[in-house]
């Protein structure tokens, strides 16, 4: 799924994250997640490169909240 | 547009006048479909419930409150068919999944239930990807929907309202319901070379709709014509109570523009990434859109280029906001029961599990700054017209898992920043196969993207060809 020569994470990697996420996955399932994950974590990388203005999501009432 | 006989081929805009005279029976119309879907279904696989008895109750009581003269107005004794997410009290509703083959929802969602308030009759329940996500799986409930211009091809890639495209396509329903998180309406009504909108999120109520991106999922319906697509989302449009993310916004008459033409109106054109010869991108669908884009401007249209210059990472955007949240919903079951759910959509639930807050924070940073870019090229243009889908329906077989996350999305990015966005067909591939044109309006300007819609439709006239089955 990732480019040839891309690899960004190894299969220990991966296992450790599943494990963090306490999701008891086998070797064989891990072998086909592998390529999924290497795929999505370059898109995930392409996010945090980005640069965008700071600031968090809209959290603030409307002030006509009480019509 | 039907021919004689073919009371399949019927629009509802050609039906119901004639329901509403008496001229046709829904009792009649019911039955038609219902042969239909009995003489050719086993080849499409578009339904995975059929709902018989129910539809020709409804039938009757349609046509007995139409000679009483109770008419309920243009989807009175129509048959039309749900995506199998939509809950219906009393009729399974599966989500084509293992994880729950059995589930019978106790009332139904809010839009079922503002079409039954509108008085269609309900032929059953379409096939779909399994919590709709993914593509094709044989590993699922039931087996995957197939094309009707081609069975080999898919109806819908990696877009998961397949049975819907499908039906509509081949005369199984005058209409349907579809959901979209990332694509999933207008993917296969783009590959099945009909009509679908993704409303704008808010628009249309998603209470008993089983969810897959709780910020990005969109109901909305499927149709032969524009026309058609205007009379179902009339139906189901508006503010719910019981979902809060509904807005408390006027629905306005989406028939009375329909038919202004576009003159006047300015058409952006987006061309990074969406115009982009790029893996994956078959090129004969920007050329449909650049030929699409000539027939608005000879139509009185203007046509610009616009910007919308983080565009390039809103696929990334509606992926990871996806995945995070339908592990969100899923995870339980994963941890527990996950080989009940289909290989392909497994995985890809597994990877939400690997996402950090963080991830998720990023992606939903990046939503907002693309609804800002997206905002201002609507400032410009009353409208944006793009491809809908990189390429013509694939195959079936050896359809890879994994290209529903590397091909690139025309669709996602207005799932992330929410707008409302149609498909409309733009022509027939090398391969015979159908293509589509998107056209995205303002927030809550739905009626503009299909009155441009309509203009096209109209001019370009694909709609008189239909699937050969």
């Amino acid at each position: 799924m990732a480019d040839p020569g891309e690899t960004t994470i190894s299969m220990d990697d991966l296992r450790a994250l599943v494990r963090v996420a306490g999701l008891p996955l086998d070797d064989a399932e891990l072998e086909e997640l592998l390529p999924l994950y290497q795929f999505l974590k370059q898109r995930v990388d392409m996010l945090h490169e980005a640069d965008l203005p700071l600031g968090g999501q809209a959290m603030t009432f409307p002030a006509d909240w009480n019509r | 547009m039907a021919a004689p006989g073919e009371l399949h081929y019927l629009t509802i805009g050609e039906a119901a006048p004639l329901i509403a005279s008496g001229d046709l029976s829904p009792v009649e119309l019911t039955r038609a479909y219902l042969d239909r879907i009995e003489a050719i279904d086993g080849r499409l696989d578009s339904y995975v419930t059929l709902t018989s008895d129910l539809a020709l109750s409804q039938a009757r009581q349609a046509e007995a409150e139409i000679r009483a003269g109770n008419y309920r107005g243009p989807l009175h004794g129509v048959p039309i068919a749900l995506k199998d997410l939509y809950d219906t009290a009393g009729i399974k509703t599966t989500a084509m999944s293992r994880v729950t083959p059995d589930r019978v929802p106790d009332e139904d969602a809010t839009t079922v239930a503002k079409l039954y308030e509108a008085g269609v009759v309900l032929l059953g329940k379409l096939a779909m990807h399994e919590f709709a996500l993914g593509g094709p799986d044989f590993t699922s409930l039931f087996p995957p929907a197939r094309n009707p211009w081609n069975t080999e091809h898919m109806p819908g890639g990696s877009s998961s309202s397949s049975g819907s495209g499908a039906a509509v396509a081949a005369g199984l329903c005058m209409g349907a319901l579809g959901s979209d998180t990332g694509g999933s309406i207008r993917g296969p009504a783009s590959m099945c070379g009909i009509v679908g909108i993704k409303p704008t999120f808010g628009r249309v109520s998603n209470y008993g709709v089983v969810p897959l991106s709780w910020s990005q999922d969109h109901c909305g319906p499927m149709t032969w014509t524009v026309e058609d697509t205007a009379i179902m989302l009339q139906a189901i449009a508006g503010h719910d109570p019981r979902d809060p993310t509904t807005a408390d916004v006027p629905v306005p008459d989406y028939l009375a523009a329909l038919r202004d033409g576009v003159r006047g109106l300015t058409v952006g054109v987006p061309r990074e990434y969406f115009y982009e010869e790029a893996p994956g991108v078959d090129v004969q669908v920007i050329e449909a859109a650049e030929r699409a884009l000539e027939a608005l401007s000879e139509l009185g249209a203007d046509i610009r280029d616009v910007e919308i210059p983080h565009i390039k990472y809103a696929q990334a955007a509606n992926q990871v906001i996806m995945m995070s949240e339908a592990y969100s919903f899923h995870e339980a079951n994963l941890k527990t029961r996950r080989h009940d759910y289909g290989d392909m959509v497994r995985n890809r639930f597994l990877l939400g599990g690997l996402l950090s807050a963080s991830d998720y924070n990023q992606a939903l940073r990046m939503r907002r700054v693309i609804k800002d870019e997206m905002a201002d090229a609507l400032h410009q243009a009353d409208v944006l017209v793009t491809p809908t889908y990189a390429s013509p329906a694939p195959k079936i077989e050896g359809y890879a898992g994994g290209t529903t996350l590397t091909q690139p999305s025309f669709t996602g990015p207005f799932n992330v920043s929410g707008l409302p966005a149609v498909s409309i067909p733009s022509g027939l591939s090398d391969e015979g196969l159908p293509m589509g044109l998107q056209i995205v309006g303002r927030p809550f300007d739905e009626a503009t993207a299909l009155r441009v819609a309509y203009a096209y439709e109209q001019a370009a006239r694909f709609i008189d060809r239909r699937p050969p089955v």
